[in-house]
């Protein structure tokens, strides 16, 4: 219930006419321009990259264990000789669709469980903000890692589990949203002219929550892609086999004390940027949702 | 809100310094309490103490747990019998024993003046007691099937035991290496749950039990009593360090003395360090595909032979062990009783391809064989605590897929899964003393679930040959007898074998005790740790 | 605000039943081998009967809410079980780590606390200013970091390169001294600090740049009081009020992190625990320490909703009526 006093501080000020306004002013915003550019790059490089490094990412080769950085391979080869940059790059494939997939999950979940107990009823809107707020109170990480104990360890796991484990800061702010709405004129309105409830949702309240939500939702991405390092590091994640960023940096602790400094050092970095990129691209539209530049963590 | 803030101030002007105050004075108080004097299990540097890394931590200090956690257990319990530097068998706490002509009694004497950690005489009563605290089935002890051809237990006199088998049995004396519990200390206790098991172990051994800190270290010191004469050490810690790199860097900061490392962490240490990097040139530890035989995939013995020759060891000691590291083609080729020459299956895709073809198999599209619409894939699962065997399923799965066989690598951590449930494993073991011990429980479908033939081997003739290797007495004939095992499981393997480790120890400068011989599969170096001694440390 | 306090403490009841409810539900949802584990990996030497006999001891084959009765039965007594894996009592495993952890989420909310509050003053003050730019920046570079990736380079650092400061534990062995449990908190709290204190000092950076710029602020200056008043008396209380808000509720946020930490520099306290918990299939312990961690972060939760309402009397005395 406190943050909600902090949220409303936002979600007081949406722009007269949000669709245009926001485009134009996110264009020439720079650090929201500079996390897009490096959204792009991140995506372009990992989907046409690994066809133009022309190695596979699977591929040993025992006479070159730990190579540094050369031309022939350069970002270096780890333990087994398999080329670190074609492996980074592959990862990148892994780690933006979980990110995305992940986050596009705890969204419609999210916004599911927010407008539902947004629009229901005292006796049953309690015990949903319990559930929400017992939820809150563990951890996402220990969340994920509980989740983690079922089934196989595969792609669509970690979807599904990072998914179930962060739905909650949406819901609850989506549940603002909805009740603030629920008080504006043209849902009174609309609610008097009989609209139906799916027609009120569909309609009136999810376009209305557009806005704050794609900043949640920006922010969450690169959550999740912290998640999903965090549990391949800690060998929870994604199969081991797959080379996500988790996967790599946890695969050169082992060899970062031999001196092979490039195995760890560049699978963080390519984190830090793309958790970065997806940060300022939501501070940017946050920034325009709320001008007076009140920006909290997530 | 901003009315709000605006007239709440009058409440809360002078509140802001002492919340910053409070902050500080958290973290004072935080810190401080986590404040302890000095332990008094502290490390004094006059004395002398060894400390040792280790991977694992013992759940129980019970050597009847079955837990496997051979170092400590060594210096804190002895048993009956163990095998010294040669890998023979010699009596330890046993002096003579006799053994009835058909091979079903074993006499055995106690030797005298033995004394528990809390001074109460060692008897033959404790020896009964033992034996019979793994069979009872009310207690969880891992080892009851090592016993069960164990009928009677009588106590002659104070110091002669009398064991009855069911049938004779070769290895029994080996068996008799269990490290042996105190009678007066848990007879009529709860075996499961005394406190025995956590904080007051009492053994024979060279090394009391001083203290336990969960999940960072166990304290043991030097038992003065100790029937083979005072240990030279003063004290041993174990430090419990699961992750290999963090081992690695407390190795070269000196906070450890001694840890078990691996290939590819030897270029880390550098001549600075003031470390040596002991490396056992023979081992009998061995690393291999485990077949799962309720898998339809490898009941043909073709497949199996064929994955046998796609294998190329060689590489795999080359890339996974860095050279440190013998191919391995059977289960006894540093064990008294293997053979020195065998048939071997060398690396030979041609071979394998023929193979593969004539049980049926083709290239489908995408060149994995197939073969009525099955594809030849499988999971080959890995242990998450061991890079090394991650890095061997790795190379080995890019080795088979040049044949057409595609093994998809999977890790896991070990507690997280059934051995009988995947589909082929990276496994380790071998011995360099009891032959018996491994090939019968590995391989022998007589114990059922009982024993550890993970992989469901089922092959009559094995079976035949553990059976008369078990109750052969005679030396030579049980050479034989193995040696047609080692024969047998090259035709038709139950595994494939890949490599045998050298195992590397990086060990502290001015540490002394190291002794080479053919180390085992979970030997440890302080095998002999009575003999080890520390100098030169300020 | 004993009201307050009680009727903060009624609302509590149902979350911890819910969180305990939840703790139970995955635990047993959950595949794997207790009984396996309880035998620490050495199931292979168990036959089918004794597993059986075994799973029987645990209550591992009585109804599910026969179970969970059981269960919160034994908590509500104060007994949190035994580890499946060493047969040890939960409660003192817990009590061992729990400590270790208060010392590291402590003195971490204490250190952020302090930093945030200077560096969001520093930039939060002198708006669009270098200073801005750059505290700004590190905070959003703190937010994007992996918390394990960071204490692995402090590690490499500061531990294995410059030998400063010890790579693990709580104490070394055999000195257990104060300034060298002081020289183990080093890296563990930096790493906890740098990649948690992001979003703190965003938000005070921005709630003292709107508190500046509000009525009251310039009514104070223009009443000629002295700069140290102005800030300690009106700009602080008012600006911090929502941080602390802030701080109770992302709460969870430094707990998780502080767990990870706990995994990387080897720290004894309850998240090492927990993560081995997980990994072993132990699953009293995993339950018991759903239940603590939910219990801790929500008396973190009162803890920081406490101080709000204590600044705020308004609050406070609405809940009185």
């Amino acid at each position: 219930m406190a943050v909600e006093r902090v949220l409303e501080l936002d979600m007081d000020r949406v722009p007269a006419n949000p669709r245009t306004e926001i485009v134009t002013a996110f264009f020439r915003h720079r650090t929201a321009m500079a996390g897009l550019f490096g959204l792009i790059a991140l995506i372009v490089l990992s989907t046409l990259g690994p066809s133009v490094v022309g190695h596979d990412p699977t591929a040993t080769d025992i006479l070159a264990i730990y190579a540094s950085p050369s031309s022939s391979h350069l970002l270096g080869t780890d333990q087994l000789g398999r080329d670190l940059l074609t492996r980074l790059l592959y990862g990148g494939r892994v780690s933006l669709l979980v990110g995305l997939m992940a986050t596009l999950m705890a969204t419609v979940i999210g916004c599911a469980y927010g407008v539902f107990s947004g629009m229901a009823p005292k006796w049953l809107e309690y015990p949903m903000m319990q559930l929400l707020d017992a939820l809150h109170a563990i951890p996402v990480i220990l969340l994920v890692i509980v989740s983690e104990v079922f089934g196989e360890s595969s792609l669509i796991k970690m979807v599904l589990v990072i998914g179930l484990a962060s739905w909650m800061g949406i819901a609850r702010m989506a549940r603002t949203e909805c009740r603030r709405l629920m008080e504006a004129d043209f849902v009174k309105g609309a609610i008097v002219a009989g609209a139906s409830p799916t027609r009120l949702v569909f309609r009136h309240l999810l376009p209305n929550m557009f806005a704050p939500l794609i900043v949640v939702v920006t922010v969450g991405i690169g959550q999740a892609i912290l998640l999903e390092s965090t549990l391949s590091f800690l060998n929870l994640g994604v199969p081991t086999t797959v080379p996500s960023w988790g996967n790599l940096l946890g695969n050169g602790m082992s060899s970062v004390l031999g001196g092979a400094w490039w195995t760890v050092l560049f699978p963080g970095i390519m984190i830090v940027l793309t958790v970065l990129s997806m940060n300022l691209v939501g501070d940017g539209l946050r920034d325009l949702i709320d001008p007076k530049n009140r920006s909290i963590g997530s | 809100m901003e009315d709000g803030l605006m007239k709440k101030r009058s409440g809360c002007r002078i509140r802001a310094l002492p919340l910053v105050w409070m902050a500080v004075c958290f973290v004072l108080i935080v810190v401080v309490s986590g404040w302890q004097p000095a332990s008094s299990e502290a490390r004094p540097r006059s004395e002398k103490t060894l400390v040792v890394a280790r991977s694992g931590e013992p759940e129980w200090l019970n050597p009847v747990a079955g837990h496997q956690h051979p170092d400590s257990d060594m210096a804190l319990f002895r048993g009956l019998f163990k095998i010294d530097a040669k890998n023979e068998l010699v009596p330890d706490m046993a002096q003579s024993w006799e053994v009835s002509p058909d091979g079903r009694i074993y006499t055995i004497r106690l030797r005298p003046h033995i004394r528990w950690h809390d001074g109460t005489p060692f008897t033959a009563e404790d020896v009964r007691f033992t034996l019979d605290t793994i069979q009872n089935p009310k207690n969880h002890s891992g080892l009851r099937a090592e016993v069960e051809e164990i009928t009677k237990v009588e106590v002659v006199d104070s110091l002669t035991v009398r064991i009855t088998l069911s049938r004779p049995l070769a290895p029994l004396l080996s068996k008799l290496r269990i490290g042996l519990i105190p009678k007066h200390l848990l007879e009529g206790k709860d075996f499961n749950t005394d406190p025995f098991n956590h904080v007051r172990p009492v053994g024979t051994g060279p090394f009391k039990f001083a203290e336990w800190k969960r999940g960072e270290y166990l304290v043991l010191v030097a038992n003065p009593d100790f029937y083979g004469g005072r240990p030279k050490l003063d004290r041993i810690i174990y430090k419990f360090i699961p992750d290999p790199n963090v081992r690695l860097v407390q190795l070269k900061k000196g906070e450890i003395d001694i840890a078990l490392i691996s290939p590819k962490q030897v270029s880390a240490i550098r001549p600075s360090d003031g470390i040596v990097v002991e490396v056992v040139e023979k081992s009998a530890d061995y690393r291999v595909m485990m077949f799962n035989f309720r898998h339809p995939l490898f009941q043909d013995v073709r497949v199996r032979q064929a994955v046998q020759y796609a294998t190329d060891r060689q590489t795999l000691v080359d890339g996974a062990l860095l050279g440190y590291g013998h191919p391995a083609y059977g289960p006894l080729q540093f064990n008294w009783a293997g053979a020195k020459e065998i048939p071997r299956h060398n690396h030979d895709l041609k071979k394998a391809e023929i193979l593969l073809h004539e049980a049926g198999w083709t290239r489908g599209n995408d060149g994995i064989l197939e073969k009525e619409g099955r594809r030849f894939s499988f999971h080959l699962t890995a242990g998450s605590n061991d890079p090394l065997r991650v890095d061997l399923a790795t190379l080995l799965a890019g080795q088979l897929k040049q044949v057409g066989i595609e093994a998809v690598v999977e890790v896991k951590d070990f507690t997280s899964f059934k051995i009988q449930e995947v589909e082929a494993l990276i496994l380790g073991g071998g011995f360099a003393d009891e032959p018996d011990d491994d090939l019968y429980r590995f391989f022998s479908s007589h114990l059922g679930k009982e024993g550890r033939n993970y992989s469901g081997y089922q092959n009559d003739t094995v079976d035949r040959l553990l059976e008369e290797g078990r109750s052969t007495l005679n030396p030579e004939a049980r050479k034989r007898i193995y040696q047609e095992i080692q024969r047998e499981l090259i035709v038709n393997p139950p595994y494939n074998f890949l490599v045998y480790l050298k195992p590397l120890y990086a060990v502290r400068k001015g540490v002394a005790g190291f002794t080479h011989k053919i180390f085992g599969h979970k030997t440890t170096p302080l095998w002999n740790v009575e003999e080890w001694s520390v100098e030169g440390r300020p | 605000m004993g009201h307050y306090l009680i009727i903060r403490m009624v609302g509590i009841v149902p979350q911890l039943f819910l969180i305990s409810l939840l703790a139970f539900a995955i635990m047993k949802a959950a595949p794997g081998d207790p009984v396996a584990a309880l035998v620490g990996g050495s199931a292979e030497f168990m036959s089918e009967a004794d597993h059986q006999r075994v799973a029987h001891n645990l209550g591992l084959d009585r109804s599910l809410i026969v179970q969970y009765g059981m269960w919160v039965n034994n908590v509500l007594q104060g007994d949190l079980g035994r580890s499946l894996k060493d047969g040890r009592e939960i409660r003192s495993m817990l009590f061992e780590g729990l400590a270790a952890t208060l010392i590291l989420v402590g003195c971490a909310w204490g250190v952020i606390a302090l930093m945030a509050v200077s560096a969001g003053y520093w930039a939060g003050s002198r708006r669009r200013s270098w200073v801005d730019y750059i505290v700004s920046a590190c905070a959003l570079v703190s937010f994007a970091t992996p918390t394990f990736w960071m204490g692995l380079i402090l590690i490499l650092v500061f531990s294995v390169e410059l030998d400063l400061f010890p790579s693990a534990g709580q104490t070394s062995l055999g000195d257990a001294s104060f300034v060298d449990q002081l020289q183990h908190l080093v890296l563990p709290l930096l790493t906890i600090v740098l990649t948690q204190i992001g979003p703190y000092i965003r938000l005070v950076r921005g709630s003292i740049q709107d508190t500046l710029l509000s009525d009251f602020m310039r009514a104070a200056r223009a009443r000629g009081l002295t700069k140290s008043t102005v800030v300690w008396r009106y700009l602080f209380p008012n600006a911090l009020t929502p941080c602390i808000t802030w701080a109770g509720f992302s709460f969870p946020l430094l707990v998780g992190g502080t767990f990870i930490v706990e995994w990387v520099f080897g720290w004894p306290g309850m998240g090492r625990l927990f993560l081995q918990a997980a990994m072993g299939r132990n699953y009293p312990l995993l339950m018991a320490a759903v239940l603590i961690t939910g219990l801790l972060v929500i008396a973190g939760n009162l803890f920081a909703d406490l101080l709000v309402a204590w600044l705020n009397p308004k609050l406070r005395r609405g809940y009185g009526r």
